[in-house]
């Protein structure tokens, strides 16, 4: 193994410096088309009349699409995990947020398409829209969905929830009850370049989409089943991003692009504006966590409860994912034997959410820490003490009944403690991994105590051997 | 490849003389001087002017430096903060060195811009042309009056000392959350606040500087300063986090101020 | 009109108000220089106007007239790159590349006029305007300062970032 270890020059280094590695927005082709999108000024209304004649009789203006020029305009993002699908990717009846795609323009200049979005006639009826996630079970809120607000995983279940041990017994035997209430707010990705594509329809029935989005095959199949198309007949050029951060999986710019260029029969290029990128595209979510900790005096966390809202926006998208995710974290980097996590997603019509870095896990980590630190005042104990004495050892067990075989917590807190020159007296800095005994070995920690499987690799005649059979 | 579709006629002046005659009574026209507000606007349809005025560098670019300081409508920001005083000088010196290069006086006034709050409390004069002709007023009295003349040149002088502190992240290409100049003349200190929302003008506070000539401290003459500056929503703050912080501002000048020679 | 682009008279179509960005991107097919905000709050758009860095994207076409515009193509090519290129490539300077057009040359002019090793906080303040959304900025300051020393290491290099502070 080279590689490791070493420090090597990035292959598009030189690309970079020289300014020739080339973004979508690089790409122009003859006979090149500029879109521009109608996009919803309201959080929510029904759409009375949408029509694009004006905009289609304007100079420069070859064609113009709606609903009804996609072939199959309602996908799911995660329909393969049994997420129905519910996002059009071009408003049908109503709009439920602020930006929401209405139509597309292709034209020859951007002035132009600019122009004729502008002109397309539409009336929409606004309504009343439903923001606050803490109000999805009032019944006097706004609907978003025709299912209510509040999105089902399981038949008879709303929520994602994870169980272990014996909550009741946990918080009977408490010390104290610590509470807090945590809401990280919605973040914007703001990649330095702007989600783009450019779509060039074949003369074999194939399309062609430069694209800029993180997950090429990902796009490449939602943009063949918007357009009821193989897959085989699409071909994506990409990977050269000018950052995404969890931002470039929603796929809409491939499929409006692909529609319009059929339509048109012309290459169409379409690039967000900043303004789209802030306002329109989609978001990290904001969330709602409720953490109740049943704590003994001295520190041990006998067990937790949490209660998590999460705003995915308008359409479901990839939160069920993101608040499955945060579910199976919120016990953060340490053992607790009794759970119950109870995780909900909530439609608001705010724009649909989605990923950046660290997906569904960041706002469980802000929450958990924090909590942790309240933990601390709460007790008068030392911070550091309190997360080196709940870390996670070998032999302990997670949410998810894994048992950890050498979890990182008390290294990585020395580390930290050290970087930031914080005196930590000899018992701690002295604390390992090692599975728990003695004073580190509580009554209620004994039950979950488990052997990690770590199923080592058979070797023989100094080969590593695959065994299988029975 | 345009963006917008009806290109507006497009004047360029060199010199005073020649923009003053483009700009006539300035109904119809939109002065483009370092474009860094305008040309967007422009380009990306938010504005659709008839007519252009296209001022180059040095059409209003003269700068004189005497008892008087004269400075050109289209003097960039970089060379005022060579060689204005303070609290002008750090006003001057808030965008980033590429935006500072390129932006101008004169369009700092029509923006809600942070040298506003500087001119008023250096009791700067606007010299303007327009609709009547040329006038000179003071900065208050131009801004009052909807800032739609053609600024010619500003006119101030040096005080005894100055001190300013904008609320914004650093070199960011914004308007300010909140921006606060005070200056000690020979007829006593002046304080005036900016940025209190999108778009609005700043606003002397003679609050404030009633409470100074009478002997109060910094934090008691700050704490007056609501009296005078009201806050407003807007997208890069909330009336309620202004109205918590510009006492706070105002105070810090002020202080600022007391140790400024 | 008449444009002067990295030393080659150019006859422009484009209306006087044509940003000089797109005026560069979509008429010269100059592509370096990007398309981040188009409202000059990102600096990717940056390019030379008689030596100073502007935002080209805020430029009217018509206002460089006669001026000479210096674009990233300009700087260098792949066989023969400036030491500031060669920097920002041994120390690790640029991720996704996108911002990084702007910021060599910002960096350039900076060298330039300053016309001796700089410091940290010149760079900071001169390419204040300039954002990058990967690389948290200091392998840029670095490979900026390393330039200002004519330094090329000719290996890749190891990182200077201590985690109690930036080394300075």
């Amino acid at each position: 193994m080279k590689a490791v270890g070493a420090s090597l020059p990035r292959y598009d280094g030189v690309a970079h410096v020289t300014g020739r590695s080339r973004f979508v927005d690089d790409v122009s082709v003859p006979g090149m088309l500029w879109a521009k999108a109608l996009r919803s000024p309201v959080p929510a209304a029904r759409i009375r009349r949408l029509d694009t004649t004006r905009a289609e009789a304007m100079p420069g203006v070859h064609a113009v699409i709606t609903h009804e020029d996609v072939p199959q305009n309602v996908v799911g993002h995660q329909e393969v995990w049994g997420i129905p699908p519910d996002e059009p990717l071009l408003a049908v009846d109503e709009v439920r947020f602020v930006g929401q795609l209405i139509a597309v323009v292709a034209a020859e200049s951007e002035g132009q398409a600019l122009a004729a979005a502008q002109a397309i006639d539409l009336e929409l009826e606004e309504r009343a829209p439903f923001l606050d996630m803490r109000k999805a079970w009032d019944s006097d809120q706004p609907q978003v969905t025709p299912d209510g607000n509040v999105f089902f995983y399981y038949p008879d279940q709303p929520q994602r929830q994870i169980r272990k041990g014996d909550i009741a017994a946990a918080f009977a035997a408490a010390d104290v009850i610590v509470e807090g209430v945590y809401r990280p707010g919605a973040i914007e990705q703001a990649p330095a370049e702007p989600a783009a594509a450019l779509a060039i329809p074949g003369t074999d029935g194939r399309v062609t989409i430069h694209s800029t989005s993180q997950a090429l095959y990902y796009s490449m199949d939602i943009t063949a089943r918007h357009l009821r198309m193989p897959m085989g007949r699409l071909k994506f050029v990409g990977g050269t991003v000018g950052g995404g951060f969890g931002g470039k999986i929603d796929t809409k710019t491939e499929p409006v692009t692909a529609v319009l260029a059929l339509k048109a029969q012309r290459p169409v290029k379409w690039r967000h504006t900043r303004e789209e990128e802030m306002l329109c595209s989609t978001t990290r979510a904001a969330w709602h966590i409720e953490i109740a900790d049943a704590v003994t005096n001295d520190g041990w966390i006998l067990g937790r409860k949490t209660l998590t809202l999460h705003d995915a926006g308008a359409y479901m998208m990839t939160s069920a994912y993101a608040c499955s995710k945060h579910s199976f974290h919120l016990a953060g980097a340490y053992s607790i034997p009794a759970v119950a996590f109870n995780t909900f997603v909530v439609m608001t019509n705010h724009v649909p959410t989605a990923a950046m870095r660290g997906f569904g896990v960041t706002s469980a980590s802000f929450a958990v820490e924090t909590h942790m630190n309240r933990i601390a005042e709460v007790l008068g104990l030392d911070p550091w003490e309190l997360r080196l004495k709940n870390a996670n050892r070998v032999g302990d067990t997670s949410p998810s009944r894994v048992v950890y075989g050498n979890p990182s917590t008390v290294s990585t807190l020395l580390a930290a403690a050290e970087a930031a020159e914080i005196e930590l007296d000899d018992e701690l800095r002295a604390m390992t991994n090692a599975k728990r005994a003695g004073s580190l070995l509580p009554a209620h920690l004994m039950p979950q105590q488990g052997e990690p499987e770590m199923h080592p690799l058979a070797w023989r005649d100094g080969r590593p051997a695959l065994e299988g059979g029975r | 490849m345009a963006s917008i579709v009806t290109q507006p006629a497009v004047v360029r002046a060199t010199g005073a003389t020649d923009a003053v005659e483009a700009f006539g009574d300035g109904s119809g026209v939109t002065v483009l001087a370092g474009g860094t507000i305008v040309t967007p606007l422009i380009w990306h349809g938010t504005r659709h002017p008839e007519r252009v005025l296209m001022l180059a560098p040095s059409a209003l670019g003269e700068l004189v430096d005497d008892e008087t300081l004269t400075i050109g409508a289209t003097v960039t920001l970089a060379r005022l903060a060579e060689v204005a005083p303070e609290p002008l000088a750090s006003a001057a010196r808030l965008p980033d060195p590429e935006i500072r290069g390129q932006a101008t006086v004169g369009g700092n006034l029509h923006v809600g811009g942070d040298l506003q709050p500087a001119l008023l409390v250096l009791g700067a004069r606007v010299r303007s042309a327009g609709a009547g002709g040329e006038r000179v007023e003071p900065v208050a009295d131009y801004l009052a009056g909807g800032a739609s003349r053609l600024v010619l040149s500003l006119e101030l002088e040096r005080p005894l000392a100055g001190a300013y502190l904008a609320q914004r992240r650093r070199h960011s290409h914004t308007a300010s959350v909140l921006s606060v100049a005070a200056a000690r003349c020979l007829d006593g200190v002046h304080v005036a606040v900016g940025s209190l929302a999108e778009l609005a003008p700043a606003v002397a506070c003679p609050s404030v500087d009633r409470a100074l000539a009478a002997g109060a401290s910094a934090s008691e003459a700050a704490a007056v300063v609501l009296e005078d500056a009201h806050p407003e929503d807007d997208s890069l703050a909330s009336a309620w986090y202004r109205r918590r912080v510009l006492p706070v501002l105002v105070a810090r000048v002020l202080q600022q101020l007391g140790e400024a020679r | 009109m008449r444009l002067v682009v990295n030393g080659a008279e150019h006859s422009i179509d484009s209306p006087p108000l044509t940003p000089l960005l797109h005026v560069l991107r979509e008429e010269l097919r100059l592509t370096g220089a990007k398309a981040g905000c188009q409202h000059g709050s990102c600096g990717t758009c940056t390019v030379l106007v008689d030596g100073e860095p502007r935002r080209s994207c805020l430029t009217a076409v018509a206002a460089v007239e006669g001026a000479e515009v210096t674009t990233v193509e300009a700087l260098g090519d792949p066989s023969r790159l400036a030491d500031v290129q060669v920097a920002f490539d041994e120390h690790y300077a640029a991720q996704c590349g996108f911002c990084t057009s702007g910021m060599l040359l910002g960096a350039a002019a900076l060298i330039a006029r300053t016309g001796r090793p700089v410091e940290r906080e010149e760079v900071v303040e001169a390419l204040g305007g300039h954002y990058c959304r990967c690389t948290g900025y200091v392998k840029i300051v670095d490979a900026v300062v390393a330039a200002s020393r004519g330094e090329r290491l000719g290996a890749m290099a190891p990182s200077t970032l201590e985690i109690r502070g930036t080394a300075s």
